[in-house]
C-alpha cells in the first residue's frame, strides 16, 4: 500500500552545520571549534585505552602487580587542564550568546510575529497588517526581529541554517526574551520544523522561511495586503458557498471575506502562493488540495480540521475558490472591503510597507489583520479561542 | 584472622527480624523484609519493566526506520515514546540500581540487613504499585503522551484529555516516594551499620557513590514529588499553576530542579559497579580513591545548580543562561577526575578482559562520548542549535544506555556470582557484549548526525529528506541488534543459573567484603567479619605483608 504522505521538501538542506546567516555562522563555528577540542580529547583517551589493552593484558598464573594508589600531581594536572579547557568554553559560550541573540531596542517593534498553534503556524506582519501561515517572507539584507509567541502549547520555532531555535511559551508576550533575529544571507528557501514536541502532528509542522528581495518582498506584500475579489467563475461560486455553509470560516480567514476572520486554522488568503500543504504534509497544487479537503486526516492524522464529506461539485468548487495565486487572482469587483478591526493597520512604523503601490493596484489598503494581537508586542498572545481536545478532533481515534 | 567479630550492629547474633516462615518460600515474595530478596525483587521489576520499555523502544524505530511511514498512528508513537522515557527512567535504571544497592550494600559493609528493613519493602512495593498504576492507563483509554517531561500545557486536559496523565502523576509519585525512603534507608544503613572499624572513607566506593545517590534522592525526589502534586491539581481540580494563565516555565523549573541531579542519581551507582570492576579485573587498587570519591561529592552539589541547561532555548536572560552554562560546564570536571582515575587503574595491570571488563572499557569510551557531547551542550549556543533535534537523543542514549546501562552490565557479570552462586557464561557473555557494542553504536551514533541535518526529535515521522532515511533505517537495524544482545543476555542468565560454573565464594579473587561469604549469601550474611582497616580488607586478610593499611598512600 503506497504511503498516503508524500515526499516532501526533498531537495533542501535543513543542517544547522550549513550556515546561511551571520547568527548561524556564530554558531557553527563555535560548534565546530568545541567540536575539534573534544574529538581531540576524545582520540587520547581512545587511545591511552588501545595502548594499555595492547600493553597490560594479563595471562593467568600471573602475579599481582605491585599496588599504585595514586599520584597526586597527575590528579591536579587532569583536574585543571579541563577546568581551563571548559572555561575556555564558557567564555566563548557567553560571548556568542551575547552576539548570537543580541538585545532588542527599547521599545523596538518586531518585524514579525509567529505565534506557534496546533500544528501550523501563524504569521503577522505588525507595520503593514499584513497575515500569512506556514510561510515566513522576509527580505535580504538587515536582520529581521521575530516576536515567537504561543496559541495553546509550548512550540519551538527552528529553522537550522539561520540560527538558534526559540520556544514559544502560550501567555508569556515578553519580546525581550522571545524573540530571534532572521538574517539570510542570500534569497532562498530555508525549511525547518517545530522542535518543541507539541502533540499529535507535531511531525508536521514544519515551517519555512522564504528570504526575498527587498523588491520582491514588498511586491509580496502588496498582493497579500490587496483584499481578493468576489469569485468569478461558477465553479468558485460554487466553492464560496461551500466555505460559508460548511463552517470553514469558524475556523479560516480569507481576505476580502468580510466574516471569515478566525485564527484558529491557518488564512486562506493567496493559499495558492505557498509550496506546501498542512504545514509540510504534501506539497501545494491544486490536486492536493482537493486531495487535501476530501480528506484533512489521512494525511495530517490528529489535526483539528474534520473531514467534511463535501461532495464532488463542492470539493472542486472550493479547490477552485480557495487556490488562489496572486496576480492570477480574481479581478476585483465593486470597492474593496473596509477594515475587518476597527482602527485598520496598526500605528505602522515605517517598515516595511511603501505607501506607493504599482500603478495598476487600484488599493492600496491593506487589509487588516484578523487577530487583535498584531502590532502590539505587548498585546496579550493570540485570543484565538481554544481548539477542541484532541480526543474531539475526528479521526483523534485513529 | 584471629580479630574478626560478630556483627549485627545492635542486635545479637541471632535475633530474627523477620517472623518465621516469612524468609523462605513463596510467601518470602511478598513478606521478606532481608536486604537480598528485596533487592531481587527490585531487580526481577526492573528486568521485566526493561523488556517493555525495550519493546516500546523497538516500535519507535520501526515507525522510523523509513520516511513518511503509517504504522503507526501519531497518537500510539506520542504514548510509546512517553512510556519508553518514563518506563527505562524510574521503572528500570532507578529500580536495578536500588536494588543492587540493596542487595550489595550491607555485604559490602559487612552488616546484616538494612537500617529499616521494614521501610526497606515498603519503599519495594510502592515502586513496584506505581508501576503498575503508570501500566494501568493503557487499559482506561490511553497512556501518557506528553512526553516523560509531561510539558503543560500539552499536560493539561485542554489538550491532554485522556486519563494516561493522571496516571502518570500518580505513578510516578508512589514510586517516588518509594524511593526517598530507599534514599532514607541507605544513608542511615551506611552511617551506622559499617563493620567494627570501616570508616567511611574506606567503604568501597560502590557504597560511596550509593551514598551520595542517596542524598541526592532525598534532596531532588520532592521536588518532583511536588511539582506532582501540583499537575494533579491543575489536572483533577482545574488549578491554574502552569497553564497560560499561571507560567508553563514554572513546571519546567520544578521538573529540572529534580531532573537533572535525576542523570546523576542514575549515573553516580553506575559509576561505582565501575569502579567495583575495573580495579579488580586490573588487578590494582583504585587510582586515586580519594579523588574519585570527592569528585562525587563535587558532582553531588554541582547537580543542584545546573537545571536550566535543559531550558536555554526557553527564553531566559543572558545572564542566567551564562551562569548555568558555566555551571553545567564545572560538572564536566569532576566526571573528567573520575574517567582518568579509572583509565589510570587499568594502567600497568594485569588486565583480565572477561565480559564484565569488556564492559567497563567500552563504558568508558561510550561514556566519553556522551560526556563530549554533553560539554558541547553548555556551550549555549549550540545548545540553541542542537537541543530537541535528534543529537540529544543521541547524547543522552550515550550516557544513559552506552554508560549508566553498560557500567550496570559490568555490574550484573561481576555479582551474578554473588547472587547466584553460579558463574554467568562467558561465551554467551562474549556474544552479549559485541552484540550490544554494535547495536548500541549503530543505533545512536548515526542520531548525532540526524540531529545535525535537522531532524527534530519526538516526531512520529518525517519527509524524506537527503540521508534521513537511510541514517533512519541504520538506527533502526541497529536497535534490532541491541534487541537481540539483550535476548542473548536473558539467555545467558536462564542457561547459567542452572548450569553456569560453580562459583564459590570469591570467584574473581577480589577484595571487598562482599566476597567473603558463601555464594549466594547465607540469611544473615556473615557471621563474623574481619576487623577492616582499609578500604580492601580482603586484601589485607590474602596479602598480610602488603596490607593497604600498612602502606602509606595518598
Amino acid at each position: 500500500m503506497p504511503a498516503p504522505w508524500f515526499p516532501l521538501l526533498a531537495s533542501s538542506v535543513t543542517s544547522p552545520l550549513d550556515p546561511a546567516s551571520p547568527q548561524a555562522g556564530q554558531v557553527s563555528g563555535v560548534f565546530i571549534l568545541t567540536g575539534a577540542v573534544m574529538t581531540v580529547i576524545l582520540a587520547l583517551v581512545c587511545f591511552w585505552i588501545g595502548y594499555i589493552l595492547l600493553r597490560f593484558r594479563g595471562r593467568p598464573g600471573d602475579a599481582d602487580p605491585t599496588p599504585v594508589y595514586g599520584n597526586k600531581k597527575l590528579e591536579y594536572t587532569w583536574t585543571f587542564l579541563p577546568l581551563a579547557i571548559v572555561t575556555w568554553f564558557a567564555i566563548l559560550g557567553a560571548q556568542v550568546t551575547i552576539s548570537a541573540r543580541p538585545k532588542t531596542a527599547a521599545g523596538q517593534r518586531p518585524d514579525v510575529v509567529v505565534i506557534g498553534h496546533q500544528w501550523w503556524w501563524e504569521i503577522h506582519y505588525p507595520a503593514s497588517g499584513v497575515v500569512t501561515a506556514n510561510e515566513v517572507h522576509v527580505p535580504v539584507g538587515r536582520p529581521i526581529l521575530v516576536s515567537l509567541q504561543a496559541a495553546d502549547v509550548i512550540h519551538d520555532f527552528w529553522v537550522p541554517q539561520l540560527g538558534p531555535k526559540h520556544d514559544m511559551i502560550p501567555g508569556d508576550v515578553n519580546l525581550d526574551l522571545n524573540h530571534i533575529w532572521l538574517e539570510p544571507r542570500e534569497p532562498a528557501v530555508y525549511d525547518g520544523a517545530c522542535a518543541e514536541f507539541c502533540g499529535n502532528s507535531h511531525a508536521w509542522m514544519r515551517i519555512r522561511v522564504v528570504a526575498q528581495t527587498q523588491a520582491d518582498f514588498d511586491a509580496w506584500q502588496r498582493t497579500l495586503g490587496q483584499p481578493l475579489a468576489a469569485p468569478s467563475t461558477a465553479a468558485a461560486e460554487v466553492g464560496m458557498k461551500a466555505f460559508e455553509t460548511n463552517t470553514c470560516r469558524n475556523c479560516h480567514a480569507l481576505a476580502g471575506l468580510p466574516a471569515a476572520t478566525a485564527n484558529v486554522g491557518p488564512d486562506l488568503t493567496n493559499l495558492g502562493d505557498r509550496s506546501t500543504l498542512g504545514a509540510g504534509v504534501l506539497p501545494n497544487s491544486k490536486e492536493n488540495l482537493a486531495k487535501w479537503l476530501a480528506d484533512p486526516q489521512r494525511y495530517k492524522p490528529g489535526c483539528y480540521m474534520p473531514d467534511f464529506h463535501l461532495s464532488a461539485a463542492d470539493l472542486q468548487g472550493l479547490t477552485e475558490y480557495l487556490w488562489r495565486k496572486s496576480g492570477e487572482g480574481l479581478p476585483l469587483q465593486g470597492a474593496a472591503p473596509p477594515p475587518m478591526v476597527p482602527g485598520g493597520v496598526p500605528s505602522a512604523t515605517p517598515w516595511p510597507m511603501q505607501p506607493s503601490g504599482p500603478p495598476s493596484d487600484p488599493s492600496p489598503t491593506p487589509a487588516a489583520p484578523p487577530s487583535s494581537v498584531v502590532g502590539s508586542p505587548a498585546a496579550p498572545p493570540s485570543t484565538s479561542p481554544a481548539p477542541a481536545p484532541p480526543s474531539a478532533a475526528p479521526g483523534g481515534s485513529r | 584472622m584471629s580479630d574478626s567479630i560478630l556483627v549485627g550492629g545492635s542486635l545479637p547474633h541471632d535475633t530474627p527480624i523477620s517472623e518465621p516462615g516469612e524468609d523462605s518460600g513463596l510467601l518470602s515474595w511478598v513478606a521478606s523484609v532481608d536486604h537480598k530478596q528485596i533487592g531481587l525483587l527490585y531487580i526481577y521489576t526492573a528486568l521485566f519493566f526493561f523488556i517493555v520499555g525495550g519493546v516500546e523502544a523497538l516500535l519507535i524505530r520501526l515507525q522510523l526506520a523509513v520516511p513518511n511511514n503509517t504504522l503507526l498512528s501519531p497518537q500510539a508513537f506520542n504514548q510509546l515514546f512517553t512510556m519508553h522515557g518514563t518506563t527505562m527512567i524510574f521503572f528500570v535504571v532507578m529500580p536495578i540500581e536500588i536494588g543492587l544497592g540493596n542487595y550489595l550494600i550491607p555485604l559490602m559493609i559487612g552488616a546484616r540487613d538494612m537500617a529499616f528493613p521494614r521501610v526497606n519493602a515498603f519503599g519495594f512495593w510502592m515502586l513496584l504499585f506505581g508501576g503498575i498504576i503508570l501500566y494501568y492507563s493503557t487499559i482506561t483509554g490511553g497512556a501518557p503522551d506528553a512526553g516523560w517531561f509531561s510539558y503543560p500545557p500539552l499536560a493539561l486536559p485542554a489538550y491532554s484529555s485522556s486519563t494516561g496523565v493522571d496516571y502518570f502523576a500518580i505513578g510516578l509519585l508512589l514510586s517516588g516516594i518509594g524511593t526517598v525512603t530507599a534514599g532514607i534507608n541507605f544513608i542511615v544503613t551506611i552511617i551506622t551499620m559499617r563493620a567494627p572499624g570501616m570508616k567511611i572513607t574506606e567503604v568501597p566506593l560502590f557504597v560511596w557513590m550509593m551514598f551520595v545517590t542517596s542524598f541526592l534522592i532525598v534532596f531532588a525526589l520532592p521536588a518532583l514529588n511536588a511539582a506532582l502534586i501540583m499537575l494533579l491539581v491543575d489536572r483533577l481540580l482545574n488549578g491554574h499553576f502552569f497553564g497560560p494563565e499561571g507560567s508553563p516555565v514554572l513546571w519546567q523549573h520544578f521538573f529540572w530542579a529534580f531532573g537533572h541531579p535525576e542523570v546523576y542519581i542514575m549515573a553516580l551507582p553506575g559509576f561505582g559497579m565501575i569502579s567495583e570492576v575495573i580495579p579488580v579485573m586490573s588487578r590494582k587498587p583504585i587510582f586515586g580513591y580519594r579523588f574519585v570519591y570527592f569528585s562525587s561529592i563535587a558532582i553531588g552539589f554541582l547537580s543542584f545548580g545546573v537545571w536550566a541547561h535543559h531550558m536555554f532555548a526557553v527564553g531566559l536572560w543572558n545572564s542566567a543562561l551564562i551562569a548555568f552554562g558555566a555551571s553545567s560546564m564545572l560538572i564536566a570536571v569532576p566526571t573528567g577526575v573520575k574517567i582518568f582515575n579509572w583509565i589510570a587503574t587499568m594502567h600497568g595491570g594485569k588486565l583480565r578482559l572477561n565480559t564484565a571488563m569488556l564492559f567497563c572499557i567500552a563504558f568508558l569510551i561510550q561514556f566519553t562520548i556522551g560526556g563530549m557531547s554533553g560539554v558541547m551542550f553548555a556551550v549555549v549556543p549550540i545548545d540553541w542549535a542542537t537541543t530537541d533535534s535528534y543529537f540529544v537523543v543521541a547524547h543522552f542514549h550515550y550516557v544513559l544506555f552506552g554508560g549508566i546501562l553498560f557500567g550496570i552490565m559490568a555490574g550484573a557479570y561481576y555479582w551474578f556470582p554473588k547472587m547466584s552462586g553460579r558463574m554467568l557464561s562467558e561465551r554467551w557473555g562474549r556474544w552479549n557484549f559485541w552484540l550490544m557494542v554494535i547495536g548500541f553504536n549503530g543505533t545512536f551514533f548515526v542520531q548525532h548526525v540526524l540531529g545535525l541535518i535537522g531532524m527534530p526529535r519526538r516526531v512520529a515521522s518525517y519527509p524524506d529528506l537527503p540521508w534521513w532515511g537511510a541514517l533512519n533505517m541504520i538506527s533502526t537495524v541497529g536497535a534490532f541488534i541491541l534487541g537481540l544482545s539483550i535476548l542473548v543476555f536473558l539467555v545467558n542468565v536462564v542457561i547459567s543459573v542452572r548450569h553456569g560454573a560453580e562459583a564459590g565464594n570469591d570467584p574473581w579473587d577480589a577484595w571487598t567484603l562482599e566476597w567473603l561469604t558463601t555464594s549466594p549469601p547465607p540469611h544473615h550474611n556473615f557471621s563474623r567479619v574481619p576487623r577492616v582497616r582499609s578500604s580492601r580488607p580482603l586484601w589485607d586478610i590474602k596479602n598480610p605483608d602488603l596490607a593497604d593499611w600498612k602502606v602509606d598512600h595518598d
